[in-house]
């Protein structure tokens, strides 16, 4: 018998989208192992927070960095799901109550990316594919990350798996960034990274972070001129 | 207006709640409390927007903005955890180095995540063996 918020077609789509995913799961999962944090603690990030950037930013800044700027660099990386939660309002706003407050908890990229194209369709419709996205990505993502945590320990430090997160970081950028006051933003950003990596607490990422989207924000003025 | 008063209620609990524990000793409570507050930052902007938009859309020059946070907080969380805090200028070592640059190329060439971090990573594993 198959459950109600069941959709078959959610399952087919979401699995070739999860299979780019799981490489990133394990170096999250490696990243809760070498953590500075006690181990179930950092495991607890997956099921609690699911959004691997921040848990990777989490999981690597413990130990180095204030809890101020670990907590600071999650929200601005996560800052993200506000334009998901925009985009997504109209089809949420056809849906119950009780689906409005569930249902984001398993906004992250994929699912956003899936289902925005299914906006359209009837209410019901739209949450059962929402629904069973959402469930595959959130089990997904727990047995991978899981998985790279028991492993990880074993991968000899030659493998220089630590170098993994900044390299994949920096390839989450270029992947994404369309526009070129986008490439100012994040131009500048390195710029001021680098300057003030030696600044205490990992101050230099915020300072950083604040510089880039500032220039950003004067290159988009500049553009919309 | 209500959805909007509730999330800046929460962000500013969260930061009231970093700066006390801070003053804690490293260990289970300020991971916890790591863990937990970004936790619930991530699902109030997850949620927020869904429930502060019933029938507005934001102006666009906020949606831009917003879209410019991504790529320069990433970048600069790149760089710190590559660079070597040197007492001179902070340097990015020659393998990380080689590393960023392999994957910001494949990145923005073939728009492929998973391509650019292989690739990215090879260029580390070449250079050290080189090296």
């Amino acid at each position: 018998v198959r459950p109600t918020w069941f959709d078959r077609r959610a399952v087919i789509e979401s699995a070739p989208i999860f299979v780019p995913a799981i490489p990133f799961g394990f170096v999250v999962g490696v990243a809760m192992a070498e953590s500075a944090m006690p181990g179930w603690i950092a495991w607890s990030s997956s099921p609690l927070i699911f959004a691997g950037a921040a848990q990777l930013a989490v999981l690597t800044l413990a130990g180095s960095a204030g809890l101020w700027a670990i907590v600071v660099a999650g929200m601005v990386i996560n800052a993200r799901h506000l334009m998901y939660g925009a985009a997504l309002a109209p089809a949420f706003r056809r849906q119950p109550r009780w689906f409005r407050w569930l249902g984001p908890f398993v906004l992250i990229d994929q699912v956003f990316a899936l289902s925005v194209f299914r906006a359209d369709g009837s209410p019901e419709e739209f949450r059962r594919y929402y629904t069973t996205c959402g469930v595959f990505f959130f089990v997904g993502w727990q047995i991978t990350t899981t998985a790279g945590m028991v492993i990880g320990p074993v991968v000899p430090a030659s493998w220089r798996l630590g170098l993994a997160a900044p390299v994949m970081f920096v390839g989450m950028v270029l992947v994404s960034v369309r526009r070129w006051p986008q490439a100012v933003a994040a131009g500048s950003a390195a710029a001021v990274g680098l300057a003030g990596a030696g600044l205490p607490d990992r101050l230099g990422i915020v300072v950083a972070a604040a510089v880039g989207v500032t220039a950003g924000a004067v290159a988009e003025s500049v553009a919309g001129r | 207006v209500i959805a909007a008063t509730v999330m800046a209620a929460t962000v500013m609990a969260a930061t009231v709640m970093a700066a006390t524990v801070m003053a804690a000793t490293v260990g289970v409570a300020t991971s916890a409390a790591a863990v937990l507050i970004v936790a619930v930052i991530t699902f109030a902007m997850r949620v927020g927007m869904i429930q502060a938009l019933s029938g507005r859309t934001l102006p666009p020059v906020a949606e831009r903005t917003i879209r410019n946070v991504g790529p320069a907080v990433l970048t600069a969380l790149a760089v710190n955890l590559a660079a070597v805090p040197d007492s001179g200028w902070p340097y990015v070592g020659v393998e990380a180095g080689a590393g960023l640059v392999a994957a910001a190329t494949v990145g923005w060439w073939r728009r492929n995540l998973l391509l650019a971090t292989l690739v990215g990573m090879s260029a580390v594993w070449v250079v050290a063996a080189f090296g």
